[in-house]
């Protein structure tokens, strides 16, 4: 691969308005976005008292099963002994020609039968696949007919690749019909967690100030959860949307239940944090807590000192638990220019964060993350720092300092703020170090014996 | 507020289904109603009696050309009457799959809220009937059309494709699909049609609604790319669109 044509061929942030214009640096993706199904997967097999069928043909089910069977018992938080139904199981309908010809209803009601001869399940999710929503089958309708005939919950997950690149609307999409799954509660004053995919929130400062303040979490989707928790969660004063893929969800939720929803993603700015903990509590009805205020100050003295240090390093920038916009605009609040953006989406024009980093910058981006052709580029373009992942040894060769936000999913505050700082203050240093900058004992001495 | 209606007209293809539609929709717009018709034919000419014999961009077309930049107002045209006049579209004969086609364009409507933005009194899916495949059958389910009717001639192949969508209504029943509430009988001048028919519907389980007969006053219309209620002052046809138009509206949703 040539990084000079690969350079040539980049478009600025300036000039694009939609991720269809901007161009991935090859068209083979590492490590790639997978499918809406293991999205689909990946939130089921954690909720107990859940079956998850899938309706497609062999590889499909086979896919499926090979993947729960290597996460069987692990969450996706990193917890362990976390199940599904059925064990953490999958149950498949695999589909011939005949049934695509002819459509699965009369395969999907023997499957059915057998089901529920077998693991009387409680609660199933029907997730179709590519094949299924080609032909048209009206499996809604089905899943309704089921329902009528069992008498538990069936809940049809639409989950074909072919409209998608991602496996995340996989998760957002099962998330949303868990909303049919709920029923009209009195409030208990709790909060539901919305769109925590990895990490486990427990361990993050919002955790801690809403336990502090006597605000338990009720339900967190994705995340181990039981039908029941499923069913009580518009018992919540507020549901905490942490990633977008919450929103649909929430809002189903305010429309059907009247449960308000705020937004509260990993952002980096202080000032994000603080309003974001104001609406977050204005909607509890509570005070702001005293330790929220002393956070903020104390971030801010953090971030006076460390920015008096920062140079204008220039960086690359991958994928990051982070709120990825609002995360350069910081970064080039701190004294960062970014080169190279590598995104899976562009905001609107009128965009916060994108108007605060076009006022300052005009970064080349990129589609996707793509670690593999990256390293072409570091000649090229020659960053300081790369941000994410990328090619460690590559990196290394180059002189470029890599910065990863280890522990990124477990945070959620102004800890964000506290580790996009350290990371930025120790990759300066670092960076100075390679370039032999920075004053060592070694050539203090050697400095005063060659005077 | 009145609820609005929505009718799905399927029948053989080139039986008149859209010739009829057209007209039908002209009729109820003359009358004073807002119309929407939605071609769903990969021919894309369900509305063209309506567009001066134009032919209008299609929404699968429009989603190839536009993405996610795609806006109603690319894919509704208003036609003679006021008419909106929207056609899905599809692939070229021999590739691709036209019922998938018919899924992704009700999907980008009921995305763009097009029923909502323009609060039609009636939608009329015109609607190919030869292929009732998942997708050709997306407009009788999923709340789409409420009411459905059937056009044939009695010629033998017509009554089959209409014993045929019969078929497919009757085995949707249950799950709350669409009913269907007539059959529109254009003629062909067969001899004894109206009595071959009549006993096709015994079958069928269905009655005749309207009587379209032959009238060169259709062909002389389209000549000029219009329906008889544009191309006339008036005329017998006008007569029996508007017939069949009363008797839409007679019926309860």
């Amino acid at each position: 691969m040539d990084g000079i044509k690969m350079a040539e061929s980049l478009k600025k942030l300036r000039d694009v308005n939609k991720i269809k214009d901007v161009e991935p640096l090859s068209n083979a993706l590492f490590p790639g976005y997978h499918c809406p199904l293991m999205g689909a997967m990946l939130t089921i097999k954690e909720i107990e008292d859940a079956v998850m069928m899938v309706l497609g043909p062999d590889e499909c089910a086979y896919y499926t099963k090979m993947a729960t069977a290597r996460m069987r018992g692990m969450s996706m938080t990193g917890a362990g002994g976390i199940t599904g139904g059925l064990l953490g199981n999958v149950v498949s309908v695999v589909l011939d020609s005949h049934d695509v010809t002819f459509g699965c209803k009369e395969k999907l009601e023997e499957a059915f039968e057998e089901l529920v001869e077998e693991y009387k399940p409680k609660t199933v999710f029907l997730v179709t696949t590519c094949v299924v929503e080609i032909i048209g089958d009206d499996i809604e309708s089905l899943a309704d007919l089921f329902k009528e005939k069992y008498g538990f919950p069936v809940e049809v997950v639409h989950a074909e690749n072919f409209k998608t690149d991602d496996h995340l609307p996989g998760i957002q999409d099962t998330m949303t019909v868990c909303a049919n799954l709920m029923k009209e509660q009195e409030c208990n004053g709790s909060v539901n967690i919305l769109g925590q995919r990895l990490g486990d929130f427990t361990k993050s400062e919002l955790y801690n100030i809403l336990q502090e303040s006597g605000v338990y979490k009720g339900l967190q989707l994705p995340g181990h959860c039981n039908l029941e928790q499923i069913v009580k969660a518009p018992s919540a004063k507020v549901n905490i949307v942490v990633h977008p893929i919450g929103i649909p969800l929430a809002k189903k939720m305010k429309k059907k239940f009247g449960v308000p929803y705020m937004i509260f993603e990993r952002e980096s700015k202080p000032e994000n944090i603080l309003s974001s903990y104001e609406e977050l509590y204005k909607l509890l009805e509570k005070p702001l807590p005293e330790k929220v205020k002393i956070l903020y100050n104390n971030v801010k003295e953090k971030e006076k000192k460390i920015k008096s240090k920062i140079e204008k390093l220039k960086y690359f920038s991958g994928n990051t638990a982070f709120s990825t916009y609002e995360l350069h605009s910081y970064l080039i609040e701190l004294g960062l220019e970014p080169i190279l953006i590598q995104t899976s989406d562009i905001p609107s024009s009128d965009d916060r964060d994108l108007k605060l980093i076009l006022k300052k910058s005009d970064p080349f981006v990129t589609r996707a993350a793509n670690i593999g052709p990256l390293k072409y580029l570091y000649d090229v373009l020659k960053p300081d720092l790369n941000i994410g992942a990328g090619n460690p040894m590559e990196m290394r060769k180059k002189n470029i300092v890599s910065i990863v936000f280890a522990n990124a999913y477990n945070i959620l505050g102004f800890e964000v703020t506290e580790t996009v700082l350290d990371a930025v203050d120790n990759a300066c240093s670092d960076f100075k170090k390679i370039k032999g900058g920075s004053a060592n004992e070694f050539m203090s001495k050697l400095s005063h014996s060659i005077k | 507020m009145k609820e609005m209606r929505k009718i799905a007209i399927y029948g053989k293809g080139g039986i008149g289904k859209s010739t009829t539609t057209s007209n039908l929709s002209a009729a109820l717009a003359v009358m004073g109603k807002k119309v929407m018709q939605v071609g769903c034919d990969p021919k894309a000419d369900s509305t063209k009696n309506l567009m001066k014999g134009k032919r209008i961009p299609t929404v699968l077309e429009m989603i190839k050309e536009k993405g996610e930049d795609l806006e109603l107002e690319d894919i509704v045209f208003e036609g003679f009457g006021g008419v909106l006049c929207v056609e899905s579209g599809g692939p070229t004969p021999g590739v691709g799959c036209a019922g998938r086609g018919i899924i992704s364009a009700f999907e980008k409507l009921e995305e763009l809220d097009a029923f909502e933005k323009y609060k039609p009194d009636i939608v009329i899916y015109d609607v190919l009937g030869d292929v009732v495949c998942g997708g050709f059958a997306m407009p009788i389910r999923g709340g789409y059309a409420r009411e459905v009717y059937i056009i044939s001639s009695g010629e033998m192949m017509s009554l089959y494709a209409a014993n045929n969508i019969a078929m497919a209504i009757r085995g949707f029943g249950n799950r709350g699909y669409a009913k269907l509430k007539g059959l529109i009988l254009n003629s062909k001048n067969i001899e004894n049609e109206v009595a071959i028919v009549e006993e096709a519907l015994k079958e069928i389980g269905t009655e005749i609604v309207q009587i379209i007969p032959r009238s060169s006053e259709i062909q002389k219309a389209e000549s000029i790319g219009g329906t008889v209620f544009e191309a006339f002052e008036e005329s017998e046809m006008q007569r029996v669109y508007n017939q069949l138009a009363e008797f839409i509206l007679a019926q309860e949703n």
